[in-house]
């Protein structure tokens, strides 16, 4: 029973990994094209972002019209962060592939390390996707923040950063 | 930019068009939506070169436009970091301060001219909470007048 039911889990884990991969935001994508636009804001920017207070104080306006305007507009911005962030891990991710794997060894401790984290980030990644389209983000900012976490070790991913990998 | 200067004799000229500019300038400018507004307009709409002829006068063209850019980005950073009641607030400061504020506020609300107070480049993600920022700012201030309106008996003319 209880097997079968991290069977499930683990499949729709997957399953969300594989959607959240083949579905890119193609309004991120286009403004990818400018090479300048392919920043992400700082941990600070998010962390305004997902502010409880903001809410707090859209909610004693006692309008439902600006807090309906509230949740859609930082479903926009977070799902812009979580189009880019996925974007720039792949990125980074990529770029260890081609680069660092033949430029200097890496253990295979070190390569199965490198892969669980993305896995963790991915798997993170696709179920926050989801929530952030069926609730409110200020109920899942921690997930937000936490996968903020995760993302630092991948974009710095590198020959010397690699090394403390955890 | 900043960023692509790097010649000591430059940052140095930089560092000090910024302190000018901090000290002569901006310390009069009490609101920092206010300060942003006025960096955001130093800087030519078509060409996105920042100009302010005081500064190139005494520290040259180059120090003074990247000095205007540093100094740009902080104000844009300040706005988009405060929480939306101190942005609220700050909005209703500098909205109240133009000549009409009624239809100043409709300008903002219609043609979305904060945008172009973003400095470039930026990432999307902060340019998108900025002008939502500002949108929902705007936003209570137009539901709190409505309220006011609702609230106060009209004048009978007795």
């Amino acid at each position: 029973m209880i097997i079968a039911a991290i069977a499930i889990a683990a499949g729709i884990v997957l399953a969300l990994v594989i959607w959240s991969l083949l579905t890119p935001d193609n309004g991120f994508m286009r403004q990818l094209e400018d090479p300048s636009a392919r920043l992400l804001p700082s941990q600070d920017v998010v962390n305004a972002m997902f502010n409880e207070d903001d809410r707090d104080f859209i909610v004693r306006q006692n309008s439902p019209e600006l807090l309906a305007i509230l949740e859609a507009q930082r479903r926009t911005s977070a799902k812009l962060w979580l189009t880019g962030i996925r974007f720039e891990a792949s990125e980074a991710l990529r770029e260890y592939r081609t680069t660092i794997r033949k430029t200097s060894s890496v253990s295979f401790t070190e390569e199965l390390r490198v892969l669980s984290h993305a896995f963790r980030f991915f798997a993170l990644h696709s179920l926050v996707s989801v929530l952030v389209r069926c609730t409110s983000v200020f109920r899942v900012r921690n997930l937000l923040k936490q996968l903020y976490g995760l993302s630092e070790p991948i974009m710095h991913l590198g020959p010397v950063t690699s090394a403390s990998f955890s | 930019m900043a960023s692509t200067f790097t010649s000591p004799d430059l940052d140095q000229r930089i560092e000090l068009a910024v302190q000018d500019l901090e000290y002569r300038t901006l310390s009069a400018i009490d609101s920092a939506l206010a300060r942003l507004v006025y960096l955001g307009s130093t800087r030519d709409y078509n060409t996105g070169r920042y100009h302010h002829d005081g500064l190139v006068y005494r520290f040259g063209e180059d120090a003074a436009a990247a000095a205007l850019e540093t100094c740009h980005r902080q104000a844009f950073q300040t706005i988009l970091l405060a929480p939306l009641r101190t942005l609220a607030q700050e909005v209703e400061i500098y909205l109240n301060r133009t000549e009409d504020p009624a239809k100043t506020t409709d300008a903002w609300r219609r043609l979305k001219a904060y945008q172009l107070l973003v400095p470039v480049p930026c990432d999307p993600v902060s340019a998108s909470l900025f002008s939502a920022n500002i949108q929902l700012a705007l936003g209570t201030l137009i539901v709190r007048q409505t309220a006011r309106t609702v609230a106060t008996p009209l004048p009978t003319g007795h």
